[in-house]
């Protein structure tokens, strides 16, 4: 009887101390972001480290830039992320500040038997004919011409696309529209087009999927995801030569993009010189400018002041890059405190950086 | 003389709270026009240039009304290209327009009309119609 009266007193402190080891371990807040299906894996990363050090909860559901956009529009979400961008006019109807946070390579991904990663070189015009439907066989006499060592199958080409509103298509069917005048005129810059052929697939996570269960696929994906996914990536052909995309080339893009805009839309260089990759996606955080919640917008503005300030070497694990450089840092800055509750008072003011205006 | 003067001065305070209102009322219905597209899923890239089209058609001598085809969201041509420095993204969607008819009696005459809609340096959108040949 004693006996079980002292194990029934063990069990009850044991729950006791659990309960308030789980209150001290328990996040101050909460804070919920949705978007960009091509920044899932550095944002699980990012998430990871920054939430539980700093007590905050963040969850990031990667549902699209199309789907993130719709969310910070309802008002469903703390912040959205995107990797296509919204004009000045536009911020200005949805209320939203928009600023850059990560810059990615997209790359073209193929599953060809017989075909290595980083052995088939296209060319932008190329990719546009293959999009377009007019290229359908791997053994097409143009696909021959930029391969003449490799042993192309004769197989049909399945061309993967996203279905869904989608950055990496937004980003995608710009550099084919920069490539061929012909896409341009009919089809443009989409984030969900009309395409001419091929499968639609849900997210980043689909094409890679779809194309690596398809003989003869050619799909397109962030490069850090298509390389953990151990997905064939392409060589492109910029200027004379053959570039195949890395961290490296990625920076070498980047380094010559210019911030002059207010609302950083459309950032992008002059043009493409040999050794910078074609094919850049810029992501995009977007907040509402009159926060609904102090503490939600504050914890908001601080984890992506974290990322920007941070140097975290997750960029580098996933080939992935971040704005560099005090002016564009200290501009990103100063964007956070237009960041106001209902009664206008600013929620955490930035001070800049120092050495940098 | 001087009840004329008030009078004068009520009138075009009137007038200018009128314009005022008009405004401000055009500018909440894109915010409202403009949220419910994005929150339907619509491309974020072309609402802008949906909401400034729905808004425009009222001031054009040529249409009464537009409706969107099936296809348009999707077949919408978006371009970006630079003028003497401008950024311009332009947009190219497909619609059928209801042709204004000022007479008493007529029938609904619907037609295929092709919208060119201009964003300069981020600006409004700018709307022209064109119809189809």
């Amino acid at each position: 009887m004693f006996t079980n009266i002292k194990l029934a007193w063990t069990r009850t402190l044991i729950i006791i101390c659990a309960l308030f080891a789980q209150v001290a371990a328990a996040a101050d807040n909460e804070i919920q972001g949705a978007g960009s299906s091509l920044s899932n894996s550095i944002m699980q990363k990012l998430i990871r480290e920054y939430g539980p050090a700093h007590r905050v909860d963040i969850t990031y559901r990667a549902v699209g830039s199309g789907e993130g956009i719709r969310s910070i529009a309802a008002a469903s979400i703390d912040f959205a992320l995107t990797d296509v961008p919204l004009t000045k006019y536009e911020l200005d109807l949805l209320g939203i500040l928009q600023f850059p946070v990560f810059f990615s390579a997209i790359t073209p991904i193929v599953n060809v038997p017989g075909v290595g990663s980083s052995e088939l070189k296209l060319s932008g015009q190329v990719l546009a004919e293959i999009y377009m439907g007019r290229i359908n066989n791997w053994r097409d006499a143009k696909l021959i011409a930029l391969n003449p060592v490799l042993n192309l199958p004769d197989l049909p080409i399945t061309v993967i696309t996203r279905s869904d509103a989608s950055g990496s298509s937004y980003v995608f069917t710009g550099f084919l529209s920069r490539e061929s005048s012909e896409w341009a005129e009919s089809l443009g810059i989409g984030s969900k087009l009309s395409w001419p052929t091929g499968q639609g697939v849900r997210g980043t996570d689909g094409v890679i999927k779809a194309v690596k269960q398809t003989p003869g696929a050619i799909g397109y994906a962030e490069l850090g995801d298509a390389i953990s996914n151990k997905s064939s990536i392409v060589q492109i052909k910029t200027g004379e030569r053959f570039l195949t995309p890395s961290l490296e080339s990625l920076n070498q893009s980047v380094g010559q993009f210019k911030w002059d805009r207010n609302t950083y839309y459309s950032i992008k260089g002059e043009g493409y010189s040999e050794t910078q990759w074609p094919i850049v996606a810029v992501t995009y955080a977007l907040i509402r400018r009159v926060c609904a919640d102090d503490q939600d917008a504050r914890d908001t503005l601080l984890f992506f002041d974290w990322i920007l300030t941070g140097k975290n070497p997750a960029f580098t694990e996933l080939s992935m890059s971040t704005p560099q450089g005090g002016v564009a840092l200290n501009g990103i800055r100063r964007k956070f405190s237009e960041v106001v509750n209902s009664r206008g008072i600013v929620i955490q003011n930035f001070e800049p950086l120092r050495g940098a205006q | 003389m001087k009840n004329t003067i008030r009078l004068g001065v009520f009138v075009v305070i009137a007038l200018i709270s009128q314009q005022t209102l008009c405004a401000g009322s055009s500018v909440a219905k894109s915010v409202k026009i403009f949220k419910a597209l994005i929150v339907e899923g619509e491309r974020p890239e072309i609402s802008s240039c949906l909401t400034t089209a729905l808004q425009s058609v009222k001031d054009s001598p040529a249409y009464d009304k537009i409706n969107w085809e099936p296809e348009m969201s999707t077949s919408a041509v978006v371009r970006e290209y630079q003028v003497a420095g401008a950024l311009i993204k332009e947009t190219t969607l497909k619609a059928l327009a209801l042709v204004r008819d000022q007479r008493v009696f007529h029938l609904d005459n619907w037609t295929r009309v092709t919208i060119n809609c201009q964003q300069i340096n981020e600006g409004k959108p700018v709307i022209s119609f064109k119809k189809d040949i």
